[in-house]
């Protein structure tokens, strides 16, 4: 088994082989078939986040100086992509991501020595709690405020939908500072008093979101992420391709599925699969998922590399989120009544790509990137806005 | 002015505007405050009761039934009486009695186009609230019905019924299921079926709830092992059965059409006002979003037309008693037209219309819970004849072109 100390960037072979070893691993423990929770959501796996500890997945955005694996984003696709495809619930984006990139880059050493070896071994969870109860980045939609007082930081209001929140070790509050554009993030460790977590169901199931009220939360000064501002745009396209890469690991596995029903299921005494309109619909949805993947594989390059990335960045993620939500739909259809039954994966897989299209941002803010630099010349510079 | 009074019982032949203006009195005093967060958490039994309560409601005042022949206690309305009396019952989102829809328009339509005088007698019960389901589809047969194994044979004064259904929806709340078996298995697949009149307390049927994509138990399973249907259940003449389903059932599903559109054109309203309170920071609001204008308005013009293509094959219907091929050209585009309205405003309201807001019932398919009403949909696109199966219907039968290898 290929372990990440062994990764050497832009390595096409190395990284596939990279991809079955994920691939093993999540098939033997993330796949929680049987009865699932109806009303409720599903736990952690347990096994595949301890594996994913193990080979170092979590520290993939972590320097070696702080334990991690020094990767970049071409490794967290092939991470994302996986999970998704196999439904997986391990806090992956939150920690692994988000929290590690937005302490890596917005953070200072001391941060990073005390938060990033814990994140990078997986004895430490971390999340972000980046908007309010509109669920959107804009900082002017957020609802938690800073203020100093006597030398301290006090926070007060409401987070929406922070995904793994609620048994976080370290949340990053996103909060605005009166009178100044924009906002900054405040490491607000577990047991801080003040801070109140309410789970909030999602659809998928295999999101844990929760509200965070925040009461009078006294930090230290030390808390705010003194560069924030250099954090939010990395932050944002790190976050819009690792979600698109979940997107695009749901669509396939989807995919996959259908292409298999198509084969065995048979109407009129033939396999569906030899129905045009079955044929077709297949051939399209296949379409969808190898480019939605090259997408992925192409912004997550030009993350590592540094190059042309915006625009890369929202063509994968219009693309990938337009793709899955279509692929993982019409698997639906093409499973006919089955596919509509709780105990089948097709409507896990459907709100699996829903939630990475919506969740921080959505197409049609990537495309209006696009277009802003197409047609304006230049445009946001990031999808977040901030 | 003074309040108007509400009539308690509306008839036809009243000018129209007298009549919507009585029917807004009547629904203001007379639709249930609240009744969206009781059914969220509502049991079977509550749902089942709420069901039969509005109906009682509706029949007292005269408004159940609106497209059934007075004779048979229905309203008599004519056909711009009853869009009118839809409209407005949507309008005031008066709960409709969803669990007696195949009741009030499949099997009414069948029993007073085929039923003997005696079985008539089942249109007073559902007037009533006897609650039907149908049991048409099995594992094995789908799209392809007619190749349903499920058998009938006949044994003197009864038929001996063995086979296996597949999702009946609501079954587990009905009395009664309109089930198509074959009775011939030696003719053609579709000369070989007949219609019966099940009661499903009968002995040998066993029922499974199965949960949905959605979280809820709405169809079942129904395992039929030696049970006895007396020969005067039989419904028209014996092998005739997917005649009678093709045709009363197409024509049904043309005036459950007209209700279907008007809630698509409230919501597309709601989606609007919702759109107008969802804020996208810079101090703009989500109706301010040129991509989302451009979507709507093209689903608005979806609803619209639908509307008019409703009316259209509706007066044929009462005209010529058959919706003729062109019922299908109605399935997909209100089936469409939901999947995409409700996608649409899934993604206008974000994050929020991902929140589950664990809803054991709802009325209707546009209920405002759009992640759940957008999943719903694919009920529309699958059941009934899947989409793809309607395309090829228009492609054969309206445009006449060769027919796909069988
Ligand atoms: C929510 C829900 C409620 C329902 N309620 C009822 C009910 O109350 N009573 C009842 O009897 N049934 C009910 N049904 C069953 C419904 O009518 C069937 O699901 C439907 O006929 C499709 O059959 P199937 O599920 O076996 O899919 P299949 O027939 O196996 O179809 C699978 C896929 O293959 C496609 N396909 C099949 N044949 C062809 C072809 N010749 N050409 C092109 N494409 C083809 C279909 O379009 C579909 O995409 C319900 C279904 C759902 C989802």
């Amino acid at each position: 088994m290929t372990t990440l100390t062994q990764i050497e960037p832009a390595q096409d072979d190395i990284r596939e082989e990279f991809r079955a070893s994920v691939r093993g691993v999540l098939r033997d423990t993330a796949p929680v078939h049987g009865p699932r929770a109806v009303w409720s959501a599903e736990s952690v796996d347990a096994d595949a986040f301890r594996q994913a500890a193990d080979l170092g997945w979590l520290g993939l955005l972590v320097t070696e100086r702080w334990g991690g694996a020094g990767a970049g984003m071409q490794e967290v696709v092939v991470v994302a992509e996986e999970l998704g495809a196999h439904l997986a619930v391990v806090p992956f984006l939150s920690s692994a991501v988000l929290t590690c990139t937005a302490l890596a880059i917005g953070g200072d050493a001391a941060m990073g020595a005390r938060w990033l070896p814990g994140l990078a071994s997986g004895q430490l969870r971390g999340a972000v709690a980046l908007t309010g109860p509109a669920g959107r980045t804009d900082p002017e939609l957020l609802d938690v405020r800073a203020r100093e007082e006597g030398g301290q930081t006090v926070l007060d209001g409401k987070a929406g939908f922070v995904l793994d929140g609620a048994d976080a070790d370290l949340v990053l509050v996103a909060a605005r500072r009166t009178g100044r554009p924009g906002a900054d993030l405040y490491a607000v460790p577990r047991g801080t008093p003040g801070v109140e977590a309410a789970p909030q169901l999602c659809v998928d199931r295999t999101r844990r979101l929760c509200t965070l009220v925040l009461n009078d939360v006294r930090l230290d000064a030390s808390a705010r992420l003194p560069y924030t501002s250099e954090a939010w745009p990395v932050l944002a396209d790190r976050a819009a391709v690792a979600l698109a890469a979940d997107a695009v690991g749901a669509a396939r596995r989807a995919l996959d599925m259908a292409v298999e029903y198509a084969k065995q299921r048979e109407q009129f005494g033939r396999p569906i699969g030899s129905f045009q309109a079955i044929k077709h619909k297949l051939a399209d949805m296949y379409l969808l998922v190898r480019g939605a993947s090259l997408a992925v594989e192409a912004a997550a390059a030009a993350l590592d590399e540094g190059r042309g990335a915006r625009r890369l960045v929202s063509l994968a993620g219009a693309y990938a989120g337009d793709a899955a939500a279509k692929v993982t739909g019409d698997a639906i259809q093409v499973h006919g009544g089955i596919g509509y039954t709780w105990e089948h994966d097709c409507h896990r897989l459907f709100k699996r790509a829903t939630f990475d299209e919506v969740y921080l941002g959505d197409p049609s803010a990537h495309r209006e990137r696009v277009a802003g630099l197409l047609l304006d010349g230049q445009g946001p510079s990031t999808v977040f806005h901030q | 002015m003074t309040e108007p009074s509400a009539p308690t019982r509306f008839a036809p032949a009243t000018d129209p505007d007298r009549l919507r203006y009585d029917l807004r009195a009547w629904l203001a005093a007379n639709t249930p405050a609240d009744w969206h967060e009781e059914l969220r958490t509502a049991t079977k039994e509550r749902f089942r009761a709420f069901n039969i309560d509005q109906a009682r409601k509706l029949r007292a005042a005269g408004l159940l039934a609106t497209h059934w022949p007075a004779e048979h206690g229905g309203g008599g309305f004519s056909f711009r009486e009853q869009l009118l009396i839809q409209e407005e019952l949507v309008r005031a989102d008066f709960p409709q009695p969803r669990l007696l829809e195949i009741s009030l328009a499949h099997i009414a339509a069948t029993l007073i186009a085929h039923g003997t005088e005696e079985q008539r007698a089942h249109l007073a019960a559902i007037l009533d609230g006897e609650i039907w389901c149908q049991g048409f589809s099995e594992p094995d047969a789908g799209s392809d019905l007619a190749s349903l194994r499920t058998r009938a044979e006949r044994r003197g004064d009864v038929y001996l019924v063995n086979g296996q259904k597949v999702w009946s929806s609501y079954a587990d709340q009905a009395s009664w299921c309109l089930l198509l078996a074959r009775t011939d298995p030696a003719a053609p697949k579709h000369r070989g079926l007949s219609l019966f009149m099940l009661e499903l307390d009968s002995p040998g049927v066993e029922l499974r709830p199965i949960r949905q994509a959605t979280g809820t138990e709405e169809f079942c399973e129904l395992f039929l092992t030696g049970v006895e249907i007396p020969v005067a259940h039989r419904l028209g003449e014996e092998n005739t059965g997917w005649r009678m389903a093709q045709t009363t059932l197409a024509a049904e599903r043309v005036f459950n059409t007209l209700e279907l559109q008007a809630r698509l054109a409230v919501a597309a309203e709601e989606i609007a006002a919702q759109a107008r309170a969802t804020p996208l920071g810079g101090g703009r609001t989500a109706a301010d979003d040129t991509s989302f204008r451009q979507d709507l308005a093209a689903r608005v013009a979806e609803i619209e037309v639908l509307g008019l293509l409703g009316q259209h094959l509706a007066r044929g219907v009462e005209r010529t008693g058959e919706v003729g091929v062109e019922g299908s050209l109605v399935k997909l585009l209100y089936s469409e037209t939901l999947q995409k309205l409700t996608g649409l405003a899934l993604r206008m309201r974000g994050m929020p219309a991902l929140v589950d807001q664990r809803r054991e019932f709802a009325t209707s398919w546009t209920s405002g819970h759009w992640m759940i009403d957008h999943l719903k949909s694919w009920n529309w696109t699958i059941a009934a004849g899947s989409n793809e199966i309607q395309r090829t219907l228009i492609g054969e039968r309206v445009l006449g072109l060769p027919r796909e290898p069988q």
